[in-house]
């Protein structure tokens, strides 16, 4: 337990060391300061359109996070031997795999805190900026809605584990990772869009298959009913937000177990 | 150093002589002329992943520079801006159907400036299941009645604004005189009584004159 920590902690540190981890942070604090100016041009739904902004941007600097600090840490770790150090003291594979995996998630939480607490001062300040096109407490939507929007990213770094445990080297590992995130990204939407008559009539039957068996591998980004929604100042479903969460947590538990079979049998040297 | 420095200075000055002969306003055309249709919005949808309201946020901003583009042509070149300017509307609408704004423009530029008068029709009556507000169905139903001259469409319209929550006497007003006018005066107070019931209760009196004043038409005093 005490070795798991202290790498939790270590890999915590390490990403938080890094300058763009910093420099993402401070970005974090401005941004949602910045998004202030596009949304002033609206007309009605300037609280929505705020929200909408800051929704996105929050995808964009997870999927960054992702991609420029989680993927060369883990390549690095591999591809130069650093685990090695990790692995002789000693360490199973397995708690190694799990430490750095709880370490990276717990390295988004310090972005998300200061995203949220800056955005919702944000949204305090055009509460009473625009208080008739902004809906009071919007700040507790969005922070609800930041949190359940970090769910298929856990799972899609869980993803990232289990394609660096058996790549070759860090071009592999981004390539993979990227395309899991476009077919992750566009396909939920799709599968929607197929359940028109319509479009059903249209489309081959094999190609809806195929999709839908894609669809049960990956896990699924489609947050956009949850951040439509929250938005809008419309209610969410409780037993569908728990059901939310329950797959993208058991998802990310599966694609870790998955992850640790293939890196224990893997050649290191 | 020298040949150094006169190479920099000659790249600096190419920078320079190429930013200031490069045409800064290009002709504009629409991105979009196409009509909307279910295999666009699928594709629409895919790009946009879990941010379509974002992408309808986009179609709001893109409305704008289309409006700027199109008052900036001549009268007889608009009517690529004009097309532009329904995909886009009918993209915001698809992306994110509660968002208030696109029915605003909708009710501004699509129905008065680009004479849609239809068109704008159809994606106000979309308002119906997702907003509360009976402003979208409102103006719907004045478009039809006042633009159209279509007053089974406009009464439809008018009855469905009458139903929601928020409908104000103006509202209610207007939907009775439509049926005043389709199926006369009876039909009309009873219509107004049945509403008084579902609105604020600040607003009855508005209705209550309304009711009277039908009653104390000369016209209406047989048919009640």
């Amino acid at each position: 337990m005490n070795q798991l920590s202290s790498l939790i902690w270590f890999t915590l540190k390490e990403l938080a060391l890094q300058r763009i981890y910093k420099l993402l942070l401070l970005s974090l604090i401005i941004l949602p300061w910045l998004l202030l100016i596009p949304t002033s041009l609206f007309m009605l739904d300037m609280g929505k359109v705020f929200m909408d902004m800051l929704f996105t941007a929050q995808h964009a600097w997870l999927s960054a996070y992702l991609f420029f600090l989680a993927v060369p840490l883990l390549t690095r770790d591999i591809e130069q031997g650093i685990c090695s150090i990790f692995l002789t003291l000693p360490m199973s594979r397995e708690r190694y795999l799990w430490a750095r995996f709880i370490g990276v998630i717990c390295s988004i939480l310090p972005l998300l805190l200061c995203y949220i607490a800056s955005a919702a001062l944000a949204f305090i300040w055009a509460e009473n900026a625009w208080p008739d096109y902004v809906a009071a407490a919007s700040e507790l939507s969005f922070s609800y809605g930041s949190l359940l929007i970090l769910m298929p990213y856990i799972a899609l770094t869980a993803i990232l584990f289990l394609i660096a445990a058996g790549a070759t080297g860090s071009a592999e590992v981004t390539l993979f990772l990227f395309s899991i995130w476009l077919i992750c990204w566009a396909l939920p939407p799709v599968l929607d869009a197929l359940q028109n008559i319509e479009v059903t009539n249209n489309t081959p039957a094999w190609t809806g298959m195929l999709l839908h068996a894609i669809h049960q591998l990956l896990p699924d980004l489609s947050s956009s009913q949850i951040s439509l929604r929250l938005a809008h100042q419309l209610p969410l479903n409780l037993s569908s937000v728990f059901a939310y969460c329950t797959q993208h947590l058991a998802y990310a538990v599966l694609a870790i177990m998955a992850a640790t079979a293939l890196f224990k049998r893997r050649d290191l040297k | 150093m020298i040949p150094r420095l006169i190479l920099i200075a000659a790249l600096i000055f190419s920078i320079g002589w190429g930013r200031s002969n490069t045409p800064v306003r290009q002709e504009f055309s629409p991105l979009t002329t196409s009509p909307w249709s279910e295999k666009q919005a699928l594709w629409q949808r895919a790009w946009a992943g879990p941010v379509p309201a974002f992408a309808a946020d986009m179609a709001v901003l893109n409305i704008f520079n289309i409006y700027a583009q199109a008052t900036a042509a001549s009268t007889e070149n608009r009517a690529p801006w004009w097309a532009a300017l329904k995909y886009q509307l009918q993209l915001g609408q698809e992306m994110d159907p509660y968002f208030r704004d696109v029915y605003r423009l909708t009710e501004g530029l699509l129905a008065y400036e680009a004479q849609e008068m239809q068109e704008a029709i159809n994606i106000l009556a979309m308002s119906e299941p997702y907003l509360n507000s009976s402003d979208p169905l409102l103006v719907a139903a004045f478009i039809a009645h006042q633009e159209l001259k279509d007053d089974k469409q406009a009464l439809r319209l008018a009855i469905k604004a009458a139903e929601k929550t928020d409908a104000s006497p103006l509202t209610l007003s207007f939907a009775g005189n439509l049926i005043k006018g389709q199926s006369g005066c009876k039909a009309a107070v009873a219509f107004l009584r049945s509403r008084l019931d579902n609105i604020p209760e600040e607003y009855h009196q508005g209705i209550i004159r309304r009711i009277e004043k039908i009653q104390g038409n000369e016209k209406c005093q047989e048919g009640i």
